[in-house]
This record gives structure tokens, C-alpha cells and sequence, in this order.
């Protein structure tokens, strides 16, 4: 540890290289001499390690008080213990209000010497951990906005996506939650008349969750590729998830495939809030559930699919439990209830009207309280095989 | 959170009380996981004093279902409360351990 001593007589460096004769040797402490303030913060500015001050305060050119107030812009750790006469409290409270962390009194007592530069280092390195975990602390904040950066960055979020696409119009939105969800949407086309569509929920929350929604959504965009049917799809993203999971994390999930010729919906659904289809004219139908098992858990579950039919003018509903279970400020949820009864006086909206339309129905209901959680929807309304 | 555990002759009932939440969940995982490794015995959860339950909370149910398996035992969850059962039927946690009124 380097110490600066700061005196115009010279009879402290005598004093100091004597006592602390076998610390130099160790190279415990190096000691660095100035005679007074202006040449100490020469040295101060030219050794960044410098981080222990002792300094007299009745000094030619700069005096040790002027001194103090320079040393904050410094080095943040640095530690000052004045001298001063014996009796002058007045200095010495100027100096502890500059924030000198102690003092001595002339003439030097040299115990009272080690005892108060021993006190003072302990305080350095109590002061130097501090500083590691508040800098350690912050390496896992920026961990976690890469987390909440690879949750975002990886959903597709050019809308319209597939512009040349006149049979429907399609939105999606994932308003990510402070600390990291696993939430994702996906959709794709299969080939010139499937349209796929995914929406998905990984347990937990943090970097964990978010490596597994980015795991999830390319195991499923990739098999839903070569893959002909729904449950066949999601059986198989199971069995890989399920393979070497010994943490347990799951994953609810719809996949979906939109016959764009005829507007068959083939869906399985694995343990995730049931989809719903808006009329134009207001009629809400939840999607009957397929009873599939979230994935991830059981390699040797059979999934199966349903079918259903999708009118021109209909909208298809995909979303996550945090639209339903966003709660207020008293704790009550904003519920499965009024999610349909917004969507029945929100029939005929395009899908970016109405996804916006819900999240604002539920930022009205918590009202400030803040979100826990990631609102993820996904909307496509069909035009019908021969819309322009 | 508080966690009862009564060992009967052909099983271990585990009742815990509250909510089983991210805040929870790790105390949870521990007791239950310990009480499976303790005996040999099935275990069963009463979840009459559980008023809700997380994806954090279903987890653990997870990792001791898997645990039980391992010895060809199954993992048997009694008396839930509606909005446990509503969870447990959504996820369909109800065909990975069996639940029962």
C-alpha cells in the first residue's frame, strides 16, 4: 500500500522510515514524501495508487486543510489522517468535516502512530471489498439486460412481416417485465398456403429462463419446418427439452398452423392459456384444450391436436398469463374475465389496434402498480383465401 | 414458510401453508426434497392450506415427481385449493402426478 506523508519538517520521514523500517522492507508499505499540500497533489495526481494520506496542517504554499478539499476528485478510496497541535480543535474538526477519516496530535506518539495507520488501512480494504461487490453487483445487472436483450432481440418485430401477404394481417408484442421472464412469440410461414404461429412461457425468470425461451423458440421454428402436423412438432420439441433436464424448468406452449386456403386451424396445446378466436360480429370461443403437458417435462408425454375452423373476418388471440394475472395496487388481478369481455367490444379491430387496445385496458387496471411479469400477445385475423 | 411433516406407516404427508411463490419456493424444494431422500416410503402433499401456487412452486412439484419416479413411486397431491387445481389443470400437472380431492 502506497502512504504519502505530507510535512514541511523533516523529522517526521526520519520518524516514519524508522518505525515502519521492516513494513518497507516487506514492501507492505511504501511511503512517499512531500513538504507541502501543492507538491503532495502533484504526486497524488501522478500515482492513481496513492491511497492513504497523512498530513500536518500549517504548511508553506498549500496547507493540509486546502489540501482535503482536493482529494475527493482524486481517488474515491482514498483515506486522510491529519496532524495537527495538540488542543486545536478547531482544525481538527475542519478537517474531520473535509473528511479526514482521523487525526493525531503533535508531539507523535508512536503507537498512537501504528495503531491509527493499522486502523486506517483495515478500513482501505473493508472499503476495497465494498467497491469489488458494488463493481461485481454490476457485472450481474449488465448480465441481466444481455438476458432481457437476448429475449427481445431474437423475436421477429417487423410488422407487417410478410408484406406480399394479402390472406391476413398479423400482429405481435412482448412488453418485457424488470427482472427477466422467458415469454416469446413466433410466427411463420410454413410454406405458400401454412402460416405457423407460436406463443410461449418458460418458468422462472432470469438468464436461465431467457437461454431456455431462446432454446425453445428455435427447436420449435426448426422441427415445425419438417415437421407436417402440430402435435407431431411439439412431441418431438418435448422429447429434446425433456432429455437432460435436471433443473425441471418447464414451458407452456400453443403451436399453431393457419391453413391459409381454408381457414383450418390446427392447434396442440401444451399447458398454456387457451387461444381464442374473435368474431367480427363479437363471439368469443376459447380454443378447447388439447390437455398436452407444458414441455420439458415428461419425454414420453403424447401430445395431440385439434382442429378447428377459422371464418373470414375472425381474429385468432395468442397471449401469455401476465395479461391475465397483471394485478393493481390492492392485489387484485386484472382476470381471465375481463380480458373477454374487453375483446367482445373490441371486435373488427385490426390485430395492432387491438393488441395495443389490450395492453393499455391493462396498464388502466394496475394503475402504477408495477409489472411482474413479461405481456406477450400474438393476433392474426383471417381475410379469407382470396382477400387483397 | 411453514412446513408440516407427518409420517404415517405407508407414507409421509408434507402440509405446507401459504402461497408457494418465487420467495418460497427454494425453502420448499429443500424440505421436500429432503423428506423424499429421508424415506422410503411415497409422499404426499396436502395442499388444503395453499392458496396459490407459481411456476416457480410447480418446479418443485417437478423435481419430486422425478425424484419419486426414479423409484417407481408417483407423487400424490390431496386437497387442492381452486385456483391451485385451476393451475394444475391448465399446465396439466394433473397427468404428471395425480391429484385427488
Amino acid at each position: 500500500m502506497k502512504i504519502l506523508v505530507v510535512d514541511d519538517e523533516p523529522d517526521l520521514e526520519a520518524l516514519v522510515r524508522q518505525k515502519f523500517r521492516r513494513h518497507i522492507r516487506s514492501k507492505e508499505f511504501e511511503f512517499i514524501f512531500a513538504r507541502h499540500g501543492a507538491e503532495a497533489l502533484d504526486y497524488l495526481r501522478a500515482d492513481r495508487d496513492i491511497e492513504l494520506v497523512l498530513t500536518d496542517i500549517n504548511m508553506p504554499v498549500m496547507d493540509g486543510l486546502t489540501l482535503l478539499t482536493h482529494l475527493g476528485d482524486l481517488n474515491p478510496i482514498l483515506q486522510a489522517v491529519i496532524i495537527s497541535a495538540y488542543g486545536d480543535m478547531q482544525n481538527i474538526r475542519t478537517a474531520m468535516n473535509l473528511g479526514a477519516f482521523d487525526f493525531l496530535t503533535k508531539p507523535i506518539n508512536l503507537d498512537d502512530l501504528t495503531l491509527t495507520i493499522d486502523k486506517t488501512v483495515r478500513q482501505l480494504h473493508l472499503q476495497k471489498q465494498a467497491l469489488h461487490e458494488h463493481d461485481q453487483l454490476l457485472a450481474i445487472k449488465h448480465e441481466l439486460q444481455i438476458a432481457t436483450h437476448i429475449q427481445q432481440a431474437t423475436l421477429p418485430r417487423r410488422f407487417p412481416p410478410f408484406p406480399e401477404r394479402h390472406e391476413f394481417d398479423l400482429y405481435a408484442e412482448m412488453i418485457p417485465a424488470r427482472e427477466v421472464g422467458g415469454d416469446f412469440y413466433d410466427f411463420f410461414l410454413l410454406d405458400e398456403t401454412r402460416l405457423g404461429l407460436v406463443i410461449g412461457d418458460v418458468s422462472g425468470k432470469g438468464v436461465p429462463a431467457a437461454l431456455l425461451m431462446a432454446t425453445s423458440r428455435m427447436l420449435v421454428k426448426s422441427i415445425a419446418l419438417s415437421q407436417a402436423h402440430a402435435a407431431a412438432c411439439l412431441q418431438q420439441v418435448n422429447r429434446l427439452l425433456a432429455a437432460d433436464n435436471d433443473s425441471m424448468l418447464f414451458i407452456s406452449l400453443v403451436y399453431g398452423i393457419l391453413h391459409l386456403q381454408s381457414g383450418a386451424l390446427e392447434y396442440c396445446n401444451a399447458g398454456h392459456h387457451a387461444p381464442y378466436v374473435l368474431g367480427a360480429d363479437g363471439t368469443l370461443t376459447a380454443l378447447p384444450t388439447t390437455r398436452g403437458l407444458v414441455l420439458g417435462l415428461d419425454e414420453q408425454f403424447v401430445y395431440t391436436a385439434n382442429t378447428i375452423s377459422v371464418a373470414p373476418g375472425s381474429t385468432l388471440l395468442l397471449y401469455t398469463d401476465g395479461i391475465p394475472e397483471a394485478f393493481n395496487r390492492q392485489g387484485a388481478i386484472f382476470s381471465v374475465e375481463r380480458l373477454e369481455a374487453h375483446l367482445r367490444q373490441a371486435a373488427g379491430q385490426a390485430p395492432q389496434e387491438l393488441l395495443q387496445g389490450i395492453v393499455q385496458a391493462v396498464r388502466e387496471f394496475a394503475a402504477g402498480a408495477p409489472q411482474s411479469d413479461d405481456l406477450t400477445l400474438l393476433a392474426v385475423t383471417y381475410g379469407g383465401a382470396s382477400a387483397r | 414458510m411453514d412446513i408440516a411433516v407427518d409420517r404415517q406407516d405407508d407414507r409421509v404427508i408434507v402440509t405446507p401453508m401459504g402461497n408457494i411463490d418465487t420467495p418460497v419456493a427454494e425453502a420448499f424444494q429443500q424440505r421436500l426434497l429432503a423428506v423424499i431422500q429421508d424415506h422410503t416410503v411415497p409422499v404426499e402433499l396436502d395442499f388444503a392450506a395453499v392458496p396459490y401456487i407459481s411456476s416457480a412452486g410447480l418446479r418443485v412439484l417437478a423435481l419430486a415427481a422425478r425424484a419419486l419416479r426414479q423409484r417407481h413411486q408417483v407423487l400424490r397431491l390431496t386437497q387442492p385449493t381452486p385456483l391451485v387445481l385451476s393451475v394444475l389443470n391448465l399446465t396439466n400437472f394433473t397427468s404428471f402426478i395425480e391429484v385427488s380431492a
